[in-house]
């Protein structure tokens, strides 16, 4: 047990008869906007249910055994916006826009900052909303061409509908004009439209 | 948005220098692999894990033992459900 | 573990326990054969006089399911006597009276014993011309496979308790009391193979049963299966009850199509109190037998599925 004596236990469900876990968990839910809860069952019957309850309700769910115990661990996420929540300027498309200009993110180490540029790229993936545009200048046109470490998080964006664009005067520069493996090639003018008329715009 | 959906088994490492290792390693030996952030369901700090298929358990176990690099947890992932179930612990489960 | 006692070897017993059946079934002479069943629970509803009717009706349903008649049924009761108030046992055997007279039998006695736990159903005594008796191990490949009532009443029963899915909970014990009198008088003008109803091991387990009894292979279309209203949500919220899991447990040989959700699945292992009948009749029947169900009041009757080839019993899920 030496293990989870830190962990607090919202719902300990242990010795319950269904549909009581299912019934705790609900009000430890219900209690909080978001965050983690922890319950504790010790049967699979309750650990089955449990999990069906709190994936009907859109949270995530971690489980551990620790002998006949099951640790469940439900995530509860903010409830997701149903229109554009920030406010759009008059002259805006509306459109979300990145700037990457870099092949690593973050100063410091490099190899750190591969790191984080793959993580990066795999929550940009991941996560709503998807950026509509995504341009790529200087070291940043490594991460568009063959043997990019995030060129399938990449090709993913592009086919769910997100724009890929590398600057041409770039991929001349390292000689990589030839060797681009998603998106489109552009132009500084292209851009600077689109920095502009972003509604909202991030440089990384 | 459910995403590497068949891609069922996370691995889980101490450091982020247990998962360059790792996923150097493995990439070498040609195993398809995700890096990606540790999912909140698993641990709120910012850490790295790896994805692989059920398919590949046994060689990419293989590997880290032979490497002889640590991790955590080895989980079943369900990412449309966003469930992980946990699978072993790293020095407690030697069959996996 | 019947299995376990020495097998009877009278020739007028006509069903017995190899078949796993509803009854036995026992010949008289020619034109008659006695139906004989109990069962008892405990109670599933708060409400004692619904719980009457639930129970009853229920203990009549295996004398419906073999294509008899019930004529006499005697009580059986486990009651709390130092803990509940003597009204309340009174308004579980009001309950069950008023479902065995709706059913044209009688109530000759009982008997009651002193427990913890209340507990009420009934023996039932029916009657059958010999040959018409229905067993349920004579489904042929080919055959259309009819249920009449709608599944869900495990889960709705652990949503009741889980205080949620009220509405849901009530249609549950209305269906749960309701008897299938009406589905067996119009089954028996039909040249019906097999018949069986849908119990505690769930809709799953007592189509295995059908299947392995008549050693035939079963497929059944998930959405024409008719369900509860609230079921399927309320089995989403992991409002299941342990017996599913068991039933599920229990069964080797079914199949599922990937997309029959999980939910479904559940539904598919719930087990059931007083479930509908389950029907199996010649493809070509099917729609008039369902057109006639219906018209009778039995309007949630639907084909679920067919009886594909001869074989070991083995049910695939669609």
């Amino acid at each position: 047990m030496e293990r989870v004596r830190y962990m607090s236990i919202d719902v300990d469900a242990r010795g319950l008869a269904c549909p009581q876990p299912v019934i705790g968990v609900k009000k430890a839910l219900d209690s909080i906007a978001e965050g983690t809860i922890t319950a504790i069952v010790d049967n699979s019957v309750a650990k089955e249910n449990v999990i069906k309850f709190a994936t009907a309700n859109n949270c995530g769910v971690s489980v551990s055994q620790q002998g006949d115990h099951y640790y469940i661990k439900i995530t509860k996420g903010k409830a997701v916006p149903t229109e554009q929540t920030f406010k759009q300027p008059q002259t805006s498309n509306g459109k979300l826009v990145y700037l990457i200009s870099q092949d690593t993110l973050g100063h410091g180490s490099a190899e750190l900052g591969g790191v984080l540029m793959k993580s990066f790229m795999f929550t940009l993936l991941e996560r709503d909303p998807r950026p509509d545009v995504i341009m790529f200048i200087n070291a940043g046109v490594k991460l568009t061409v063959e043997g990019s470490p995030v060129l399938e998080h990449l090709s993913q964006l592009s086919s769910h509908g997100t724009q890929v664009l590398s600057c041409g005067t770039c991929l001349d520069f390292y000689g990589l004009k030839d060797k681009l493996a998603v998106g489109s090639v552009t132009n500084m003018f292209t851009i600077v439209d689109e920095l502009s008329s972003a509604a909202k715009a991030v440089t990384l | 948005m459910a995403i590497y959906q068949d891609y069922d088994r996370l691995v889980s490492l101490p450091s982020v220098h247990h998962a360059i290792g790792a996923e150097k390693v493995l990439i070498a030996a040609g195993i398809k692999i995700v890096a990606m952030p540790t999912p909140r369901e698993i641990d709120i700090s910012c850490g790295q894990c790896l994805l692989f298929k059920a398919n590949d358990q046994a060689v990419v176990m293989e590997i880290l033992r032979k490497h002889q690099i640590k991790w955590s947890k080895l989980f079943y992932r369900d990412a449309a459900k966003r469930l992980y179930e946990e699978l072993a612990s790293f020095g407690e489960d030697t069959d996996v | 573990m019947l299995c376990q006692l020495p097998k009877p070897t009278d020739p007028n017993l006509l069903v017995g326990i190899e078949t796993a059946d509803d009854a036995g079934v026992y010949k008289l002479d020619d034109n008659i054969a006695l139906i004989q069943t109990v069962d008892f629970f405990t109670p599933i509803v708060d409400n004692p006089y619904l719980f009457g009717q639930i129970a009853a009706a229920n203990s009549l349903s295996d004398v419906y399911a073999m294509g008899a008649k019930p004529l006499t049924v005697m009580n059986i009761v486990a009651f709390p006597n130092s803990k509940l108030d003597g009204q309340v046992l009174l308004k579980i055997l009001e309950g069950g009276c008023a479902k065995v007279m709706e059913a044209g039998a009688v109530v000759v006695g009982g008997h009651t014993v002193d427990d913890d736990e209340p507990k009420y159903g009934l023996s039932v005594t029916g009657i059958c011309h010999p040959d018409k008796v229905l067993t349920n191990a004579n489904a042929k490949p080919g055959d259309a496979l009819i249920l009449t009532k709608p599944i869900g009443t495990g889960v709705l029963a652990t949503a009741a308790r889980a205080d949620m899915f009220p509405d849901g909970s009530a249609a549950a014990a209305q269906s749960m009391a309701k008897l299938n009198r009406k589905a067996a008088e119009v089954m028996a003008c039909f040249p019906v193979n097999a018949c069986t109803d849908v119990t505690g091991f769930g809709l799953l387990g007592h189509i295995y049963e059908m299947a392995s009894g008549s050693k035939v292979n079963i497929k059944i279309a998930a959405n024409a299966v008719p369900l509860l209203p609230e079921a399927a949500e309320a089995a989403k919220m992991g409002l299941v009850p342990a017996g599913a899991y068991a039933n599920r447990g229990y069964l080797s040989t079914v199949e599922f199509a990937q997309a029959v959700p999980e939910n479904i699945r559940d539904l598919c292992y719930d087990p059931q109190t007083s479930g509908g009948l389950l029907i199996s009749i010649p493809a070509d029947r099917a729609a008039s037998l369902l057109d006639v169900l219906h018209k009778a009041g039995v309007i949630e009757a639907a084909v679920i599925g067919e009886i594909t080839t001869h074989g070991k019993g083995e049910i695939y899920v669609y």
